[in-house]
Order: structure tokens, then C-alpha cells, then sequence
């Protein structure tokens, strides 16, 4: 039973679960009048033109590899064991070496 | 009635969520809807909520009477809710267009431009009224539904 514990399990039966509950109870919603302001925006009775917005990803594409490289980093040195000197010697190597890199950046 | 129309029927009843708009009125029946929500008249005890938008409302307050520049705006906004849909009329304006009646400006009562389901005279109308009005609606929902079920 503790299979049912582990992360991919228990979200696929959670996503089970709220599929079935929606289909279930969708069924007894009022099927709606077809209305194509339906789909509109509400803008207090205006007939506001809708906008597609296609994000731009350039300024968070930095931040996303600085983020993904520091959390690397805390997460190997919160999971390491300092009794093995293996385990000890990677995340630090791993941490001494960005913080070269880092310190490199900057000061350029 | 079976048990799923029951508890659809309830569920309705028990909370009626509004949406209020004014479609040209003096503010005289705005104030008295407002009136109605607050804790004196406490209109909300019966499960109206006022929301700010037509999506998450099933009864659509409406006060004045329908201007010519507000005609295609109510009507959209009407048409934006969600079925089931109901239409209360606020006042001697909304009701038949009151004073304004036969203004080159004014289209007239509520009922020329969408359905109403409840007409509730005044001018301004009391609070007290616009409450009789939303009990007798909501019994009207009540024997109404009842009805439509019994005779399938």
C-alpha cells in the first residue's frame, strides 16, 4: 500500500479523481444557449476587442539558469552526508566552483 | 422529482447570486438596492451575493429605464450569463420606463430589450419591496421548477 504514497502514484490517482468528479458533475450543469458574447470579454456591456498576448521569455531565461544553478547547489548541500567523504567532497567541489564562476561574472 | 433535480432545485434557491445595473435611473433604486444589502434589510439572509461580474450571476438587478446608448450593452451583458437566467426590473423606470416614457433618448421599460422574470414598482422602491419581490421570485423558482419537472 505505500506504492500508493509515492508522488507519481498519488498524483495520477488525485487527477483521477477530479477528472471523474467533474465529468460526473458536468453532466448535471444546464447545458448552455449557444452565445458568442459568451466567449467575450466582459467589459461592462462594451464590446471590448480582445488582445492576443504571446509572452516574451527573454528576460526570464536568465533568471531561470541562475535559479536552476544556485538550487542545484542548495539542494546537494542540504542532501549530503558529511560522515561520507564522497558524499562531503561533490556538493562542495560543485559550490566552490560556481561560486568561482559567479565571482568571474561579476567582477567582469 | 428525483433526487439530482432536487438538489439542483436547492442549490439554485439557496443562492441567487446578482449582478446590478443601472441603465440610465437617477440613482434613486440604486441606493435602494444597496439599501437592501446592507445588514438593516439584510437582503442577503435569502443568499444573494453581488458580484461584479454577468459570468457568476443568476439574477440580473436592473435599474432605470433603458436608454438608446444602453440598450446593446444590456443586452450583451444579458447575454453573457449563464442559463438558468433571471431578470429583476428595479423601479417605476425599469418597470414601463416611468417619467422617462417617450424621451428621444429613452427605449423605453426593461421589457423592450431582454425578458423579465420580476417587476418591482417604485420610486424610488423600498427595500422592503425590493425583498417581497426576491421571496416571490425565488417561491416563483420554487413552484416554477416544480412544475417543469412534474410534467415531463
Amino acid at each position: 500500500m505505500e506504492i500508493l504514497l509515492y508522488p507519481p502514484v498519488a498524483f495520477l490517482i488525485a487527477l483521477s479523481a477530479v477528472y471523474l468528479f467533474a465529468a460526473f458533475f458536468s453532466n448535471w450543469a444546464p447545458k448552455p444557449a449557444h452565445n458568442p458574447e459568451k466567449t467575450k470579454t466582459y467589459a461592462c456591456g462594451e464590446d471590448f476587442p480582445s488582445e492576443k498576448v504571446i509572452p516574451g521569455y527573454e528576460e526570464f531565461y536568465p533568471f531561470a539558469i541562475f535559479f536552476t544553478v544556485l538550487h542545484v547547489a542548495g539542494l546537494m548541500l542540504a542532501t549530503m552526508a558529511a560522515a561520507s567523504a564522497i558524499s562531503f567532497a561533490v556538493p562542495l567541489i560543485y559550490v566552490v566552483l560556481i561560486g568561482i564562476i559567479l565571482t568571474v561574472l561579476f567582477i567582469r | 422529482m428525483k433526487l439530482k433535480d432536487k438538489i439542483i432545485l436547492w442549490s439554485r434557491l439557496k443562492s441567487p447570486w446578482i449582478l446590478h445595473f443601472n441603465t440610465g435611473a437617477c440613482n434613486g433604486c440604486d441606493i435602494e438596492i444597496v439599501d437592501a444589502l446592507t445588514p438593516k434589510y439584510d437582503v442577503e439572509r435569502f443568499g444573494l451575493v453581488l458580484k461584479a461580474t454577468p459570468r457568476h450571476a443568476d439574477v440580473l438587478v436592473v435599474s432605470g429605464p433603458v436608454t438608446r446608448q444602453q440598450a446593446k450593452r444590456l443586452k450583451r451583458i444579458y447575454d453573457q450569463m449563464p442559463e438558468p437566467k433571471f431578470v429583476l426590473a428595479i423601479g417605476a423606470c425599469a418597470c414601463s420606463g416611468g417619467v422617462f416614457d417617450g424621451c428621444y433618448s429613452v427605449v423605453g421599460g426593461l421589457d423592450k430589450v431582454i425578458p423579465v422574470s420580476a417587476y418591482i414598482p417604485g420610486c424610488p422602491v423600498r427595500p422592503e419591496a425590493i425583498i417581497d419581490g426576491v421571496v416571490k421570485l425565488i417561491g416563483a423558482l420554487e413552484s416554477g421548477s416544480k412544475k417543469k419537472v412534474e410534467a415531463k
